[in-house]
C-alpha cells in the first residue's frame, strides 16, 4: 500500500476515463426527465449519484488493490484467483463487452460514415450518398484497423486508457462545457473568471497528462526493446 | 382558454398534403408521424390542463379528428401488428383525406369492421359497414367537436360529428378508406346532437389514457417502422409515391415569416373565423400550441422525452447515469490505484469528480438557457411554429440517417435523436456556442473517444478469453487469434443501422457486468479476510501469497461465496441495475 508510485500520472487519464461517455448522455437524460420540477432537481441528483459512484470506485479500487496486490492486472478479471467462478466472471465480462461493443462503436461509426461522404464523392463519383453498403464498408475498415491496433497495443492497456482519458476525456468532459457556459449563459464576471481558471486548469492537466503518458509509454517501449 | 382573441394569420397546416405511413421508414415520414404525435400530446396536455383549471366541458372536444386519428391510431396499429391504420393522407388543409387500414382478418366485411373497430377513438361510435360503404360517426359518445376555435363563447354542448367514408379499397390484407373530408357535404352532414351518456370528465380521463398508451407504443411503432419496411405496404406505398411528388409537400418550411408569406402566396382559402371546420381545427391547434410555451411549463409533461422513457422520472435518470458510467471501466481502477498509489489516486478521483460535477452543471445550465431561449425568443405565438421549423429544417438537411447531423445530436447513439419541442444534445449545444467548426471538433472528439473505448474492448475481451482458454482447456491461444474471432463477431454487428435491436442483449450484458463486479468484490473480500487472518501488517505480502494459493481459493465453494456476497451485498444492490428498459430505449435510438 504505497502512498505514491512512480507511475502516478497514469491515473489522471484513468480517473477521467471513468466518466467514459457520461457527459454526452447528460443532455438526453436531462430531457428525458418528464416534469418540470424533476427537471430542476436533475442536476442535484446527478451530483449525488456521481459522487456515490466515485465513492464506489474508490472503495472498489482500494479493496481490490489491497487484496490482489500490486501486480493486479489492468484488466482486473484476469487477476482473479483461478477457479470456476473466476472463469465465469471472465466469460461474463467478455460476453457483456461483446454486446456493449456495437453500442459504443455506433456513434463513432455514424460520425465516420457521414464524414466520409466527400471521400465517396471524390472516389466513386455520384452524389456520394452513404448507402448501407458503403457504411458497412467504412465500419468494417474501421473495425479491422482498430483490431490491428489492438493487437499491436495489447500490453499497453493502462497507457491507452490513460491517454484516451487525458487527451479526449478532459476536453470533452471538463473544458468544453465550461467554455460553453461562459458563452451561452452570460455568467457574472466572477463566474467568468472561475470558468476561465477551470478551463486553463483543464488544458494544463490535459497537455501535461497526455505528454507524460506518451513519454513514459515511449520509454517503456524503449526498455522492452 | 382566452388566447384566440389575437390569433395570428393561420399558417399552412403542418400536415398540408402529406401521407403518413405507419410502416414507412423514410425519415421525413417518421418525422411527420412524430409531429402528429407531439401535437396530439400537446393537445391532450392542454385539455388536461383545462379540465383541471376549470370544468369547461368544451375542452373535451376533439378539435381535430384527423390528428387524433393519426397519432393515436398510427402508433397503435403499428404496435399491434395485427391490423389497424396503416397510413394517413392529408389534404391541403391538413385534413385527413385517406386512411389506409390494414388488417389480417378473413372476409372483407369482417376486415373492414374490425379495422374500424380498432380505431381507438371510435369506441362506441356508430358504425355502419356494408360491402361497399362504410359510414361512421366520429366522436362517439362523449366526444364533442367545435367548429369554431373560440371555446369561450361556445355553449358547452358536445355534439357528434359525422363524417362519411366511402371509396373503400380492399386488398388482400389491406383496406384503404377514402374520407370525404374535404367536401362541403361532410360538413353539412355533420349532425349536432346532444350527448348525455358520458360526462366530460371521463372524456378527459380517456384521453389521458390514450396519451399514455400512445407514449408506450410509440417506441414499438418506431421499431416496426424499421423492421418491416418492405412488407405489406402495397397500397400505402402507392399512395406515398403519389404524394411525394407533390410540390406542396415541403411547403411548410423556412422560418416563421416566410411561412406566412408562403401561405399568402398560395392563397390558401380563407382560414379565417368562418365556420369551416378546418379553420376551427387549425386555429385550435395553433391556439393551443401558442400558449403551450407560456404556461404549461410547470406541469405539462415534455412529451417526447416522456414518451421515450415511459416514466421519465428522476429514478429513471439515476439508472441512466449509473449505466452510463459503470462499465468495464471500473476494472481498470484497481490497477490504476496500484500504479499510482492511494495518496495520489484518491485525491485525483476527487479532483476529477469536482471537475466533472462543475462542468456537468455548466452543461445542464447551458441546456436550460437554450431551452429558455428556444421557448421564449419567438414569443408565445410563434412558439409552435418555430418549433416545427427547427424540426423541419434539421430533417431536410439530414436525410435518411436522420437526426444526427449538424444542428442536432451527432452520432452518439445515446443522444441520438433530438427534436420536437426543445430537443438538444451536447454537440447541438456546442453548435450554438461555437458554430459549425466547434461542433465538428466535438464530433471528432466523440468519435475518437468512442473508438478509443472500442479499442480498449478489443484488448479487454481477448485478454479475458485468453485466460479462460488457459484455465478451462489449458490451451494457450494467441491473442491475435482471439482478436480475429472478435472481429468476426463484431463486423456484422457493426453493420446494424438500428442498434435498438441490441437493447435486450444489452440488458443481459448489464446483469453480466453486475455479476462480474460482485464476484470481483467477493474475491477481494475473501482474500482480504484471509490476509487479515494472518496479520494486518503483512497485508500486501499475504495478498501476493494469495495468488500462489490459487489452489486453495479454488476450493472456495460456490455456496460459500454466494452466502458471503449475500451477506455483504444485500439484494438491494440489485436495484442499482434495475432493468429500466425505457431508459435503455432512450439510449438506443440512433436514427430518430
Amino acid at each position: 500500500m504505497d502512498k505514491i508510485k512512480k507511475d502516478w500520472y497514469l491515473f489522471i487519464g484513468t480517473a477521467v476515463f471513468l466518466f467514459e461517455g457520461l457527459i454526452t448522455l447528460l443532455v438526453p437524460l436531462q430531457e428525458a426527465v418528464a416534469t418540470y420540477q424533476d427537471k430542476l432537481k436533475f442536476v442535484h441528483t446527478l451530483r449525488v449519484v456521481i459522487t456515490a459512484i466515485v465513492a464506489f470506485y474508490a472503495f472498489f479500487g482500494i479493496v481490490c488493490w489491497t487484496s490482489f496486490g500490486d501486480d493486479v492486472n489492468t484488466v482486473l478479471t484476469t487477476s482473479l484467483p483461478d477457479g470456476l467462478i473466476a472463469t465465469t466472471v471472465q466469460l461474463a465480462y467478455s460476453v457483456a463487452v461483446l454486446f456493449t461493443f456495437p453500442l459504443q462503436n455506433f456513434p463513432a461509426l455514424e460520425i465516420l460514415s457521414r464524414a466520409s461522404k466527400p471521400v465517396f464523392k471524390r472516389v466513386l463519383g455520384g452524389s456520394g450518398k452513404v448507402t448501407s453498403k458503403r457504411r458497412a464498408a467504412v465500419s468494417s475498415l474501421a473495425i479491422v484497423l482498430l483490431s490491428q491496433a489492438a493487437v499491436a497495443l495489447t500490453n499497453d492497456l493502462d497507457h491507452i486508457v490513460s491517454l484516451i482519458g487525458a487527451f479526449f476525456g478532459i476536453p470533452m468532459a471538463f473544458i468544453i462545457p465550461t467554455m460553453m457556459h461562459s458563452k451561452l449563459c452570460d455568467p457574472s464576471p466572477g463566474r467568468k473568471v472561475l470558468n476561465k481558471c477551470v478551463v486553463i486548469l483543464g488544458l494544463v492537466t490535459m497537455v501535461a497528462a497526455s505528454t507524460v503518458t506518451v513519454i513514459s509509454w515511449n520509454a517503456k517501449k524503449e526498455e522492452e526493446r | 382558454m382566452n388566447k384566440p382573441t389575437n390569433t395570428p394569420p393561420q399558417p399552412l397546416h403542418p400536415f398540408h398534403n402529406k401521407t403518413i405511413a405507419a410502416g414507412d421508414s423514410s425519415a421525413s415520414l417518421k418525422r411527420d408521424a412524430r409531429r402528429l404525435a407531439r401535437m396530439f400530446h400537446r393537445k391532450c396536455a392542454r385539455e388536461d390542463e383545462e379540465s383541471s383549471s376549470s370544468d369547461a366541458s368544451e375542452g373535451g372536444g376533439r378539435e381535430s379528428v384527423g390528428l387524433l386519428f393519426s397519432s393515436n391510431a398510427l402508433s397503435r396499429s403499428a404496435a399491434n401488428r395485427r391490423g389497424g391504420i396503416n397510413h394517413i393522407t392529408t389534404g391541403t388543409d391538413g385534413k385527413v383525406t385517406t386512411v389506409g387500414v390494414r388488417t389480417k382478418t378473413k372476409t372483407k366485411r369482417e376486415r373492414i369492421h374490425e379495422a374500424v373497430r380498432k380505431m381507438p377513438f371510435l369506441k362506441g361510435s356508430n358504425l355502419l359497414v356494408n360491402e361497399a360503404y362504410m359510414s361512421l360517426v366520429f366522436g362517439g359518445d362523449g366526444e364533442g367537436e367545435d367548429d369554431d376555435d373560440d371555446d369561450d363563447d361556445d355553449d358547452n354542448t358536445p355534439y357528434d360529428y359525422g363524417l362519411n367514408l366511402n371509396d373503400i379499397l380492399v386488398d388482400d390484407d389491406y383496406v384503404a378508406v377514402n374520407f370525404n373530408g374535404n367536401s362541403p357535404d361532410s360538413v353539412s352532414g355533420m349532425k349536432k346532437k346532444k350527448l348525455t351518456q358520458e360526462p366530460n370528465q371521463h372524456q378527459h380521463q380517456r384521453e389521458r389514457q390514450h396519451q399514455h398508451q400512445h407514449q408506450h407504443q410509440h417506441q414499438h411503432q418506431r421499431q416496426r417502422q424499421n423492421q418491416d419496411q418492405d412488407q405489406d405496404q402495397r397500397q400505402g406505398q402507392r399512395q406515398l409515391h403519389k404524394r411525394t411528388q407533390d410540390p406542396n409537400r415541403f411547403a411548410y418550411s423556412g422560418n416563421n415569416s416566410p411561412r406566412h408569406t408562403q401561405y399568402e402566396a398560395l392563397g390558401d382559402p380563407d382560414l379565417d373565423e368562418s365556420d369551416s371546420e378546418n379553420a376551427g381545427l387549425l386555429r385550435k391547434l395553433h391556439g393551443y400550441d401558442s400558449d403551450s410555451s407560456s404556461d404549461d411549463d410547470d406541469k405539462v409533461v415534455d412529451d417526447p422525452a416522456h414518451e421515450v422513457t415511459g416514466g421519465g422520472t428522476l429514478t429513471a435518470a439515476i439508472f441512466g447515469i449509473i449505466k452510463g458510467t459503470v462499465g468495464p471501466g471500473v476494472l481498470y481502477v484497481p490497477h490504476g490505484f496500484a500504479t499510482s498509489g492511494w495518496a495520489f489516486a484518491v485525491p485525483m478521483l476527487i479532483f476529477s469528480l469536482v471537475m466533472f460535477i462543475f462542468s456537468a452543471s455548466n452543461l445542464v445550465r447551458c441546456w436550460w438557457y437554450e431551452r429558455a431561449r428556444f421557448l421564449g425568443e419567438d414569443g408565445d405565438e410563434s412558439y409552435s411554429a418555430s418549433g416545427l421549423t427547427v424540426d423541419y429544417r434539421a430533417g431536410e438537411e439530414e436525410g435518411l440517417l436522420g437526426t444526427n447531423s449538424q444542428s442536432h445530436s451527432n452520432g452518439d447513439n445515446h443522444n441520438g435523436r433530438k427534436k420536437r419541442t426543445f430537443k438538444s444534445s451536447y454537440p447541438a449545444l456546442v453548435l450554438k456556442a461555437f458554430g459549425e467548426s466547434g461542433s465538428n471538433w466535438v464530433k471528432v472528439g466523440i468519435m475518437m473517444q468512442q473508438f478509443g473505448i472500442v479499442l480498449i474492448y478489443f484488448i479487454f475481451v481477448p485478454k479475458n478469453l485468453h485466460k479462460v482458454c488457459l484455465d478451462l482447456f489449458d490451451v494457450d491461444v494467441p491473442i491475435k487469434w482471439l482478436v480475429f474471432v472478435m472481429v468476426l463477431i463484431e463486423l456484422p454487428l457493426s453493420w446494424l443501422k438500428d442498434i435498438r435491436r441490441l437493447a435486450s442483449t444489452n440488458m443481459f450484458a448489464n446483469f453480466l457486468i453486475l455479476y462480474g463486479l460482485l464476484c470481483c468484490l467477493g474475491f477481494a473480500f475473501l482474500s482480504v479476510g484471509e490476509a487479515s487472518d494472518y496479520s494486518d501488517d503483512t497485508g500486501s505480502n499475504s495478498t501476493v501469497v494469495d495468488d500462489d494459493s490459487g489452489e486453495r481459493n479454488l476450493e472456495v465453494e460456490v455456496g460459500q461465496l454466494s452466502l458471503f456476497m449475500l451477506r455483504r451485498y444485500p439484494p438491494g444492490c440489485l436495484l442499482t441495475f434495475y432493468p429500466n428498459f425505457s431508459v435503455w430505449g432512450y439510449f438506443f435510438r440512433p436514427t430518430i
